[in-house]
């Protein structure tokens, strides 16, 4: 079948359809009819009419919402009922415009389509005899009308179907295989549902949970079509089949992926054999997001997996086989297409010992009252702000609160007395950093502050994607693969994501917790959009103005130069600049970031310093002292550790380095700090915070150098004054309170 | 609403930049590039840095390593580089083809791009890279006048190299066939996509050349029914493979094979780029 690796995307066609039975209809897709009449034979609908052409599973179910709009639309009013009596007057004219239903066609095109899907499925009779009288049947003429006026308006109705509009029925189907057939798939349609839970995943990304499971816990893989059992789960209601991008009307597509819909793009598509097919641009990274290809969804705040035996298998247990399985012994029953396996483990399952996610339930019951067991007590301020989020978690009506700390606060441990009362009730917790080596730094941090839990990493290339995790750490790429799974999601350094402000990270984290869970935003730098919400009241405000050692953040100075000058390639430092940079290493043994506005000017300056270095106030180290670094630079993991094991004083280095390291003695220079493109308020603010962060040395010193004062210097500057404002109110500044110039 | 006119009118008067299809960076932060490319300055420099230190096949316009001596004796920036060079391939068995034009060597950023392109889907990289190709036609394309600036490639045919069937349902799209696509925007010939692969191959990515050869051996065949007209109509004469990457020639050689069976008489070949050989 498949197969191919993760480049396999399968595509998912199918129609519109309108399921009828005595005084009742009901619309849905299908790619399948007889899977859905096997369902719905239960509810008591008898026949299944396709309304559409086979189409691409974003263009069915566009179509499919837009009908569903009509269908409340013509409950409610009555105005539609007279359109609909205006309609059956006209009929004879929309006959004659053949968007009506010319009758004649009607009949031809039911049987002998109906014949063909008798040969493609093997199953299904043609239905009702109904449909062939005489009379023409008004709500499917309505339907079918609204179906084909739709695909009109967005060019998606072929040309061959203009003039004649085949309905298909399929009737309901009565062969003992598909029965048994069905029974033998309930343990792999529940292998399949716990994978699936509280995520949202593409089939070869199930193809992969699932193969990852069968290795490790050696159970079955299931045998079925995975595409035909995600559609029986969807027809119960559990599963949710999304495209993974949608139309919005002609030529307007949203990625339901990433919840964009500006970068879209059309190209032609072998799959689905269109030459106007959409994908996504914007989340291409993560695998293609396009109009064929579906996305299955298991929402995990809807206990589909708790409520299994009562909310999912009287759909599938015929009267016959239902006392099969609750005995277990599915060999009995089960007919050619089980196999020993699937048995064998089915009976493990229904044990339930073996499989994690319910020792994980089980773990989720058991009361941990000592967390977070921290290896260091929290500060006052950063007490009081623990608290304010517990009070926040338990009271408040706003489901969104804005941790704003002081660069260097310790605002990850704050949120840990949260999580923990989480934890406690049982719930699912996120907790997203923005880069793949905050990740492997925090979750030892984790796992320490909370023993027993279960935790999972999550990053680009992390091994285990598809466990089920009470704590899930990932970076922001992979909450895209999360449905509605978490009760708390906490978002560190929210300034610092990839996507920073992006739709994509706020509709993957939305769409990530569940309906009633709530978000923590963390950062040190909110921008404007979230202060306004604060000031709104939409967000609440927990502030930790103060760094643990009670020092104020140092505060920027201002240096303006007339302008940068040049000799040749080399940049000449103002003598101001180098006296600085030699007292701050010989005089006060201290390291210097000095950050520069872009890669070229890395090196340029970087050489240039290790030229300046050779000559007086320095003592000639052979340019030893000066490491630079920019984001293409291979070694620039190296560097970095090598600068926080104070190997070499100078750092020369773009904004890469702006967050994430920590070094004790620290002074801080920013150069060419005019380029408002580049430096705006938060990276300024990012770069000062890299100073004076260590009890040994709680003071530093910021300089921004530039030719001119810039907006962002000035907030900058005013942001880290007001938090210094704020601490220094409630009292957390123990130490000086005046700003401490040690070298000036 | 006022803030939407207000955007949109921002927007008219001073469009915000393109993002570099290569770099991702808008375009305004290192300037746009010469040429009709769309990149940005920053990575036109870096693809045509990647030249340096290189010589070209005069034959099959692969790249060949400079000794080391000479790259040390070269003190002066005139010093002549060794035009008549031919490589080893070339110099034991002609290839069948006229001659093939390529924009860089299968290095750095140019790779990055075309990896960028064929595993990671991103289809708007081929714009460029066909943008880019194109200028290599006309660049090296023979007896091109002021009347005819097309000069031999007059009523040519662009075939893009085709993928065998499973890999093109798995990749979604064929990488030759949008460079090809992008070529004829900018040449004004037409694209045949007459050519298929008749067997699974194993992917060339590591073979050796012997290996390619065998491997590739009555690989294509030109597609049932297909004839292969110019824009005038007329049967074809000459015709330009298109190819993501030049390694070895064993592609383009077999394929060249096909399209000299079925009434071709000249075949050149432009590439993305090529590897860099002895």
């Amino acid at each position: 079948m498949r197969g191919k690796g993760e480049n396999a995307v399968v595509c998912l066609k199918g129609f519109v359809y309108l399921a009828r039975g005595k005084g009742k209809s009901w619309l849905g897709f299908t790619h399948d009819p007889g899977l859905d009449l096997t369902i719905l034979q239960r509810e008591g609908y008898e026949t299944v009419v396709s309304l559409t052409p086979t189409l691409p599973i974003g263009v069915a179910l566009y179509v499919l919402q837009e009908l569903r709009g009509l269908s409340g639309l013509q409950k409610r009013s009555l105005f539609n009922q007279s359109l609909l009596q205006a309609e059956r007057l006209w009929k004879k004219t929309l006959q004659t415009l053949s968007w009506g239903l010319p009758l004649v066609d009607l009949e031809d095109d039911s049987t002998g389509s109906s014949k063909t899907a008798n040969d493609n499925n093997g199953n299904g009779k043609i239905s009702s005899r109904r449909f062939e009288s005489k009379n023409i049947d008004e709500e499917l003429t309505y339907w079918s009308h609204q179906a084909a006026q739709i695909l009109q308006s967005m060019q998606e109705l072929p040309d061959s179907f203009r003039q004649r509009y085949a309905l298909h029925i399929y009737g309901p189907v009565r062969s003992k295989t598909v029965e048994s057939e069905l029974v033998t798939g309930l343990v792999d349609l529940r292998v399949l549902a716990e994978t699936l839970e509280g995520r949202i995943l593409y089939m070869g990304e199930i193809e992969k949970a699932l193969t990852e499971r069968w290795r490790r816990e050696r159970l079955s893989y299931p045998t079925g079509n995975l595409e035909d059992m995600m559609h029986l789960l969807a027809l119960v209601g559990a599963v949710e089949v999304f495209p993974s991008l949608i139309m919005e009307g002609k030529d307007k597509g949203r990625c339901l992926r990433c919840g964009q819909n500006k970068q879209i793009a059309v190209s032609s598509c072998v799959r689905c054999g269109r030459e106007k097919c959409y994908y996504c641009d914007g989340c291409l990274s993560m695998g293609e997001s396009r109009l064929c290809r579906p996305l299955y969804a298991l929402a995990g705040d809807e206990g589909w997996i708790e409520q299994w035996q009562e909310k999912v298998e009287p759909w599938f247990k015929s009267s016959a086989t239902s006392s099969a399985i609750s005995s277990a012994t599915f060999s009995t029953t089960s007919s050619t297409t089980s196999t020993a396996t699937s048995s064998s483990s089915a009976s493990s399952i229904l044990e339930g010992k073996e499989w994690h996610g319910q020792e994980f339930r089980e773990s989720r019951k058991k009361n941990h009252r000592s967390w977070p067991l921290l290896s260091f007590p929290l500060t006052e301020a950063q007490e009081e702000a623990s608290d304010d989020l517990l009070k926040w978690l338990d009271g408040e009506k706003n489901k969104e609160a804005l941790v704003w700390a002081a660069c260097g606060a310790g605002k990850t441990e704050v949120s840990f007395a949260a999580i923990a009362q989480l934890l406690e009730a049982g719930g699912r917790v996120l907790f997203a950093v923005p880069r793949r080596d905050v990740v492997l730094e925090l979750e030892p941090r984790i796992q320490k502050a909370f023993p027993g839990v279960s935790v999972v990493t999550l990053y680009g290339s992390s091994p285990r994607k598809y466990d089920q995790a009470q704590l899930v750490i990932a970076t922001t790429h992979q909450v895209i693969r999360f449905y509605r799974a978490f009760d708390l999601v906490v978002l560190d350094e929210v300034d610092a994501f990839p996507y920073q402000g992006s739709e994509m990270l706020y509709h993957a984290v939305m769409r990530s917790k569940k309906k009633e869970g709530s978000i923590v935003f963390m950062t040190a730098t909110p921008d404007h959009v979230m202060k306004k919400k604060v000031k709104e009241k939409k967000l609440s405000l927990v502030t930790i103005p103060a760094r643990h050692h009670g020092y104020p953040v140092p505060e920027p100075q201002m240096i303006l130069e007339k302008e940068w000058r040049w000799n040749r390639e080399q940049l000449i430092f103002p003598d101001k600049l180098l006296n600085f940079l030699h007292r701050t290493v010989e005089g006060d043994l201290s390291q210097v970031f000095i950050f520069v506005p872009s890669i070229f000017l890395a090196q340029r300056v970087g050489e240039s310093l290790k030229e300046a270095t050779k000559g007086p106030p320095f003592n000639d180290f052979k340019g030893s002292w000066v490491e630079y670094s920019h984001s293409r630079d291979p070694q620039r993991e190296a560097k970095r550790q090598a600068f926080s094991q104070q190997l070499f004083p100078f750092f020369v280095t773009t904004s890469i380095m702006e967050r994430g390291i920590t070094v004790p003695r620290a002074n801080v220079v920013v150069l060419f700090a005019e380029n408002e493109r580049i430096y705006d308020e938060r990276t300024l603010i990012q770069m000062a915070g890299r100073a004076g962060r260590s009890t040994e040395r709680p003071y530093g010193d910021v300089w921004f150098v530039g030719t001119r004062l810039t907006a962002s210097m000035k907030e900058a500057e005013r942001s880290i004054v007001w938090l210094n404002e704020e601490a220094r109110k409630k009292g957390y500044l123990h130490g000086s309170t005046e700003r401490i110039r040690p070298l000036a | 609403m006022l803030q939407q006119i207000w955007t949109e009118m921002k927007e008219t008067f001073f469009p915000t930049w393109q993002d570099c299809p290569f770099c991702q960076n808008p375009l305004g932060q290192s300037g746009k590039s010469w040429g009709r490319s769309g990149l940005c300055r920053n990575c036109i420099q870096e693809i045509e840095a990647l030249e340096l230190d290189l010589v070209q096949c005069q034959r099959c316009s692969k790249y060949l390593r400079l000794p080391k001596e000479f790259l040390e004796s070269r003190k002066l920036k005139d010093l002549r580089l060794p035009r008549e060079h031919i490589c080893e391939n070339c110099s034991e068995q002609e290839p069948l083809f006229q001659g093939a034009w390529n924009i860089g060597p299968y290095e750095g950023l140019l790779r990055q791009a075309i990896h960028d392109l064929k595993y990671k889907g991103r289809r708007n990289v081929a714009v460029p890279l066909g943008k880019m190709m194109a200028q290599q036609i006309w660049l090296y394309g023979p007896n091109s006048s002021l009347m005819n600036p097309w000069g031999d490639l007059y009523g040519a045919v662009l075939i893009p190299i085709p993928l065998h069937a499973d890999k093109l349902y798995s990749r979604n799209f064929n990488q030759s066939y949008l460079l090809a696509k992008s070529i004829a925007e900018e040449t004004a010939l037409p694209v045949a996509d007459v050519l298929v692969r008749k067997g699974d191959t194993e992917t060339q990515a590591h073979l050796g050349r012997y290996e390619r050869l065998r491997n590739l051996e009555g690989q294509f065949e030109l597609a049932q029914g297909a004839v292969l007209l110019n824009k005038a109509g007329q049967q074809a004469k000459v015709a330009i493979l298109v190819d993501d990457v030049y390694t070895t020639g064993a592609t383009v050689t077999e394929a060249t094979k096909v399209l000299r069976q079925s009434g071709v008489d000249s075949v050149y070949v432009v590439t993305a780029s090529a590897g860099i050989g002895v």
